[in-house]
């Protein structure tokens, strides 16, 4: 994930990422607890996350694949450099089902303030 | 030789006389001219430094203050709370212009010196360990210890807050076990050698303070040691005046003689009882006198 | 580079302990904390040990090194690794071990409690104004709020190792942010709660705590603090206090310490003379100076004389007390006062610089993602 999902994402490498988090799913079918005990079973409870960090890398770069812009820490240099606030000022929504993430988008509900251009 | 000002302290003064004694013996012949102190007080231990801390820095300074009239950089002690309680004063006085300052105002107020920060303060142990002092030493131990086996216990404040003392690595020190072997003695290994002998609470706690002074010297008996060294006379006191407490506490008689440093390098270089005053010791040194035939 | 370690296992189910030994191969800048990922990835994963940040600011990873506690991840191996020592590496001290390298922290948390670990204002209604207090307030208490709560100094007390009701320095220091904190207004009330037993006047000084802190606490001078707090507050009747005190005055009066009456004026006469015996055993071999003719000090009206001065001064309490770094030294990340450098559990400059690889130029995907 650090590697192709970090601030800066490029299209074909997100979906090389798909590809490796589906062979690590897989994998993960037959993930191996070393630690047989009931004390402190970090082994077992690292494998337990594992298991749904895979399933929110999933929804990650799913999302991240759909975001075509660039806004805050989601940076697309390579092929959508600017905000574009008419197709996607709008939230990431992900729900999960056997079949994995199914991903839709909400309205941004704005009061006080106003999205400006990001200046320092 | 080197002329050093000589800051015994309350201890090498009253009830630990036969360390100054030794140390006085012994300092010519590991090359050490030794200009007593007399102008100064008790450094306050870490006692006036919790009663009064204005006060303790006070004191301090004038003993740094006196010690610098002499003419000399170095401070000589002999104790370790000595040193770790100038070093500290030293170290601030010498960090803090302003404090110096006002310091100085109220020494000069009452009649004593000023300090203008020109003294260095370097425990006995420290000036024999290394450099021309150990070369020296190795001269001087001409007698030797015939193998005797040895103990050496640090004491804590010559190691630890180590950014004020620096000497050497406060998990492994070393220079006790260089000076025992240079003496022709065996060092003694033991885990409790840099643990507290619980002389600062020995009063106001004495059960917890036995159970810390216990460690270090059944652990040392159990390596199969003939005595036990140490630079400090709190811990000496401790080990030395306090085994009796442990006997009646836990039914074991350590018979463990406890050596100051000066006496220990003392006996290497052939110093005789009149200089050693092993007779004024709670746990009898009989046995080292007799093994090295004193 | 290639890092041994010899670690204690421990089997709470079964009760057994056993020393095993592991070698990875790890990067050069590598921590000790690294190093443990390394055996519990690659060869074994019942290795039990907390971490979370792994940059010195959580406090999980507390534990011993060749039986001195350090942080994990703040531990670089490298000098050791080049050195050929192969460290033990072993659970915390004074906790009790649940498994392997993890200790049960809640005895370390009662103490805590035990405390009043936070702040008294002494109002329920904050009302509309914020309470503002300078930075020169909050200096004050800068060091004692650096605690991370890792237990490394509690792991080498040696007075809790000898009584374990002792509050210890990690809930003594931050009993000392509290009662430095200018806002506080229990001040007096936790001067009394922790002068009394296993409180200020149980810490033997043997500075282990001091030197172990990771992040530059310093517990022993914290607990200095408030006992020079406590007794300004005229809170004194300890034994312990009452030793302090008799230093001054024998200072004031002869300069050196009167020692033969320092165990009645510490312990009371009826203490002391139950303790006859053991008096005449030292009496005999000299070590009780008789405490007339009084053994004064050359000049002593010097010393008598600085003592009104310095009252006149009026560097009172903690304010007074000589600390070895001063709150604000460790804000330059690294460095202790005069730049000297960190120390570790093997000397000076212990820590190795940083090994970092030359950065490759890859042109076909932006540089920009390369180390994100």
């Amino acid at each position: 994930m650090l590697e192709n999902f970090g601030v800066f994402r490029y299209p074909d490498r997100m979906e090389h990422q798909l590809e490796v988090i589906a062979g690590l799913r897989e994998r993960y079918e037959n993930v191996v607890v070393e630690d047989k005990g009931a004390v402190f079973n970090t082994d077992l409870t690292q494998a337990i996350e594992l298991g749904y960090m895979l399933d929110l890398a999933w929804c990650m770069v799913q999302a991240g694949l759909a975001r075509e812009e660039s806004r805050g820490a989601h940076s697309r240099p390579s092929d959508f450099p600017e905000r574009d606030d008419e197709r996607f000022l709008r939230h990431s929504i992900t729900r999960w089902t056997d079949d994995g993430p199914e991903l839709s988008s909400e309205e941004v509900r704005m009061t006080r303030w106003q999205p400006e251009v990001r200046t320092y | 030789m080197r002329t050093v000002a000589y800051y015994k302290g309350c201890l090498a003064s009253l009830s630990a006389k036969e360390l100054d004694i030794a140390t006085q013996a012994l300092a010519p012949k590991v090359g050490l001219e030794l200009s007593e102190l007399e102008a100064v007080t008790c450094c306050g231990a870490g006692d006036i430094h919790e009663a009064e801390p204005d006060y303790y820095l006070h004191l301090n300074a004038r003993i740094l203050a006196y010690a610098e009239e002499t003419g000399t950089d170095t401070l000589m002690t002999v104790c370790n709370v000595c040193t770790l309680n100038l070093r500290q004063a030293n170290h601030a006085l010498k960090g803090d212009e302003a404090l110096l300052e006002r310091v100085n105002r109220n020494l000069v107020s009452v009649g004593a010196p000023a300090y203008s920060g020109g003294v260095e303060v370097l425990h006995f142990l420290w000036l024999v360990a290394a450099g021309e002092g150990y070369e020296l030493l190795k001269e001087a131990a001409h007698k030797g210890l015939k193998g005797l086996r040895i103990a050496p216990f640090y004491g804590c404040q010559i190691l630890r807050p180590s950014k004020l003392l620096g000497f050497e690595d406060p998990d492994r020190p070393e220079s006790l076990e260089r000076i025992i072997e240079a003496c022709g003695g065996e060092p003694v290994d033991y885990p409790a050698k840099i643990k507290c002998c619980g002389f600062p609470i020995i009063q106001a706690r004495e059960d917890v303070a036995l159970a810390e002074l216990i460690q270090p010297i059944e652990q040392a008996k159990e390596a199969g040691a003939d005595a036990m060294v140490t630079p400090c006379p709190l811990c000496h006191l401790s080990l030395d005046a306090w085994q009796s407490k442990l006997r009646k506490q836990t039914g074991k008689d350590f018979a463990m003689p406890i050596l100051h440093l000066s006496q220990l390098i003392g006996v290497a270089a052939g110093l005789d009882e009149s200089e050693l005053k092993f007779k004024r010791h709670v746990v009898s040194v009989k046995p080292v006198v007799e093994q090295l035939a004193i | 580079m290639k890092v041994a370690m010899k670690i204690w296992r421990y089997d709470a189910v079964a009760g057994e302990r056993a020393l095993r030994e592991y070698e990875v191969d790890a990067p050069e800048e590598a921590t000790l904390l690294d190093c443990l990922d390394l055996v519990k990835d690659q060869l074994d994963g019942t290795l039990a040990y907390r971490k979370s940040c792994r940059m010195m600011i959580c406090g999980s990873c507390g534990m011993r090194m060749d039986g001195a506690a350090v942080l994990a991840c703040k531990t670089r191996m490298y000098e050791i690794a080049q050195s050929g020592h192969v460290p033990v590496i072993s659970a915390m001290g004074n906790l009790p071990i649940v498994k392997d390298l993890v200790v049960d922290m809640e005895p370390f948390w009662r103490k805590i409690r035990a405390v009043t670990p936070w702040l008294e204002p002494g109002y329920s209604d904050p009302g509309e104004r914020e309470n503002v207090v300078s930075q020169a307030e909050m200096d004050v208490i800068h060091k004692e709020s650096l605690c991370i709560m890792c237990g490394c100094c509690v792991s080498e007390c040696n007075s809790m190792e000898a009584d374990p009701d002792f509050l210890g320095p990690a809930a003594l220091a931050k009993g000392m942010r509290f009662v430095g904190d200018a806002r506080d207004q229990a001040r007096v009330e936790r001067l009394q709660a922790y002068s009394e037993a296993h409180g200020i006047w149980d810490c033997t000084r043997c500075y282990f705590c001091q030197e172990r802190c990771p992040k530059g606490v310093d517990p022993r001078d914290a607990i200095a603090k408030l006992g020079a707090e406590a007794m300004r507050e005229g809170i004194d009747s300890d034994l312990g206090a009452r030793h302090a005190k008799w230093f001054v005055t024998s200072a004031k009066t002869t300069g050196w310490l009167r020692e033969t009456e320092l165990v009645p004026k510490t312990q009371g006469v009826v203490k002391s003379l139950k303790e006859i015996g053991f008096a005449m055993s030292l009496l005999r071999h000299g070590k009780v100076p008789p405490p007339i003719p009084p053994h004064v000090a050359k000049h002593v009206d010097e010393a008598r004389a600085l003592y009104d001065l310095v009252k006149h001064d009026g560097r009172e309490g903690a304010d007074g007390i000589v600390q070895i770094e001063k709150p604000l030294s460790r804000l330059e990340h690294g460095e202790g006062e005069d730049g000297a450098a960190e120390r570790g559990p093997y000397g000076p400059g212990s820590f190795a610089k940083p090994y970092l690889p030359e950065l490759s130029d890859e042109s076909e995907s932006s540089s920009e993602g390369r180390h994100a």
